[in-house]
């Protein structure tokens, strides 16, 4: 490799074992203005090049140092190798990088088509649940039973588990706070209450849409990767009555009596933490928690968890028809399901509170 | 390593002698004996299950030879240690049957891995070098797309620029145009004589599509029930008289069927 004036001379051998060499050459051995002047490249001695070769001549063709070097003097073997898969009319067209302001609008549309799509597929799914509930017929015998046990029963250990330890958390942090204002007592209106309002109803959905919005996914998308779905619609089935109907009214269900559960659990470690660090008898617990709770806030739990239950039934399903494609895509719906459910009943959950506050 | 792999590029590139190979107690090959001359085509032939697969695995290494030889550039693969067989694999491409792109990687970073895992070369080199692969399989601009958004022509000749990627000596095609439709497989077998012709690769090509066989090939390798039973050139082949290649050829021809 040498320069003079505005040619760069290539000599003997490019290969994959000495491209990059020359190419920090030749970045050492000129200036960047000195480059930035460079308009030729001479081939004349080079008596082999490689695809690596071939690459770093498609480079300083290219432009890779500002300007694009005119290439010349390749010998016969040497313009052979630059023949080969040389751009050419292709199929695709390489779309340039779009603006910024471009590249956030067409996000945003995509966001929007994708929850109007979501939607949808939601209404599709309520109105052959109703369908379903009516005439039974169109899923298999005893798929919803199934479907209740996988996503309800199956669930009460891990359930009662974490909502034991929130509960008792809760119930901690509160009474640490409480006690500075001398209301340790106080601590069923506290807790009992946030236990059957809130943390009940999260902590199962969040635990459901962690095993069976992910199942979901990843089962739905399965079907759709190895065309199971398709061979169900040309038996003449059709798959949201098949498959997702017989989860949808599981989860219908199901998550009430999770999340009621959940709440009953919650409050239970709270009873203890109450029994236990200040004294409060359980009986008298129970009973302060239910003067605070008022019969709305019952009717509250199974709409809001209903709602969760639904959310993370469709946006399973949802994820699941949009992977197509490899098995790649049926974990990155199973991905997405889990992150969009949580994210659904967080907001879902968000909108409450402040129905609850007005 | 590139030295010493050209200073013993003798004829044939790859000598398979008396190679025997079983799976559990069953005996899968008997002896074959078979030369790969270097540049040109050699397509190994036979029925479904006869060996054919396995005698490709055997000579790509992923089997060991476990009784006979294969010689591949001069060097015996038996006795070669595993970082040997690692040393050797640049200089041999492999197309696998339904190309084997790995899905969760687009398709220009499916061409880069070989350039990034055997060579130092920047980023900016391996780039330009996966554009120029892609576009000799006539796939220029898809680098970005998913394996998953091609179809299975498309997966197929993407695999190719990858087998492509670091310049094989040596390119091993197992199936190359099964599943394809007439057309595209035509432009798959172009692509191979193309390459064959311009860089001088030696090709070794494991199917049984006739139409195929007739276009790229040079030589033949029949194999039945583990057996080489016919070794030679493809006019030679025609007029063999050893049963199964004959039904192999009488076969084939959609009058008979």
């Amino acid at each position: 490799m040498r320069v003079e004036g505005h040619t760069v001379y290539l000599q003997g051998e490019i290969t994959r074992e000495n491209a990059n060499t020359v190419l920090n050459e030749l970045r050492n051995q000129t200036s960047r203005r000195a480059r930035r002047q460079l308009s030729v490249l001479d081939l004349s001695q080079v008596t082999r090049l490689d695809s690596a070769g071939v690459g770093l001549v498609d480079l300083l063709g290219g432009g890779a140092f500002g300007r694009p070097l005119q290439v010349r003097g390749a010998q016969e073997s040497v313009a052979e190798a630059l023949e080969l898969g040389k751009a050419q009319e292709g199929v695709y067209t390489e779309t340039g990088k779009l603006p910024f302001i471009v590249r956030a609008g067409n996000a945003l549309a995509r966001t929007f088509a994708v929850v109007w799509d979501a939607l949808l597929l939601g209404g599709e799914i309520f109105f052959w649940s109703m369908v379903g509930t009516l005439f039974p017929g169109g899923r298999r015998k005893g798929s919803a039973t199934a479907e209740f046990v996988q996503t309800g029963v199956n669930a009460v250990p891990i359930v009662t588990m974490l909502a034991l330890i929130i509960g008792v958390i809760i119930a901690l942090q509160g009474v640490v706070q409480l006690e500075q204002f001398g209301g340790a007592e106080l601590l069923a209106d506290f807790s009992g209450f946030l236990s059957v309002v809130e943390f009940g109803p999260l902590v199962a959905a969040i635990i459901v849409a962690g095993r069976t919005g992910s199942a979901i996914a990843s089962e739905v998308g399965t079907m759709n990767v190895t065309d199971e779905l398709d061979a169900l619609k040309s038996m003449g089935i059709r798959p949201i009555e098949y498959v997702i109907v017989p989860k949808f009214l599981a989860m219908t269900i199901g998550m009430p009596l999770l999340s009621a559960f959940a709440a009953t659990v919650a409050m239970g470690g709270g009873v203890a933490v109450a029994y236990f660090y200040v004294g409060t008898p359980p009986a008298s617990f129970v009973a302060r928690s239910f003067e605070i709770l008022a019969w709305t806030d019952g009717v509250m739990l199974i709409v809001k968890s209903v709602l969760f239950g639904w959310a993370i039934a469709v946006i399973g399903s949802y994820c699941g028809f949009t992977a197509y494609g490899g098995s790649s895509e049926v974990g990155r719906a199973t991905t997405q399901s889990v992150v969009a459910s949580i994210s659904a009943i967080v907001m879902i959950d968000v909108v409450f509170s402040f129905v609850y506050i007005v | 390593m590139a030295e010493s792999v050209s200073a013993v590029r003798a004829d044939p590139v790859i000598d398979v002698q008396n190679l025997s190979c079983w799976f559990g107690g069953q005996q899968v090959l008997f002896e074959v004996s078979a030369r790969f001359p270097a540049g040109q085509v050699t397509v190994v032939a036979g029925r479904s299950g006869c060996g054919k697969t396995t005698l490709l695995r055997n000579m790509l290494g992923l089997i060991r030879p476990q009784a006979g030889s294969i010689r591949v550039f001069g060097r015996d693969l038996g006795d070669m240690t595993e970082e040997e067989l690692l040393a050797l694999r640049p200089h041999v491409g492999v197309l696998f049957q339904q190309g084997a792109l790995l899905q969760s990687y687009t398709v220009g970073e499916n061409v880069a891995i070989p350039l990034e895992r055997h060579t130092n070369l920047p980023q900016s080199i391996i780039t330009s070098v996966v554009r120029r692969k892609l576009q000799l399989v006539e796939l220029g601009g898809t680098d970005r797309l998913r394996p998953s958004e091609l179809s299975g022509g498309m997966k197929r000749r993407a695999a190719l620029a990858r087998a492509l990627a670091l310049d094989p000596e040596v390119l091993f095609f197992d199936e190359p145009t099964a599943g394809l439709d007439p057309v595209t497989a035509a432009a798959l077998d172009r692509l191979i004589l193309r390459l064959r012709r311009t860089l001088g690769i030696t090709v070794v090509a494991v199917t049984h599509e006739l139409t195929s066989i007739r276009r790229i090939a040079d030589r033949m390798l029949f194999i039945h029930e583990g057996r080489a039973v016919f070794e030679g050139s493809i006019a030679e082949a025609e007029r063999s008289e050893a049963e199964p290649v004959r039904a192999f050829f009488r076969y084939s021809e959609p009058q008979n069927s």
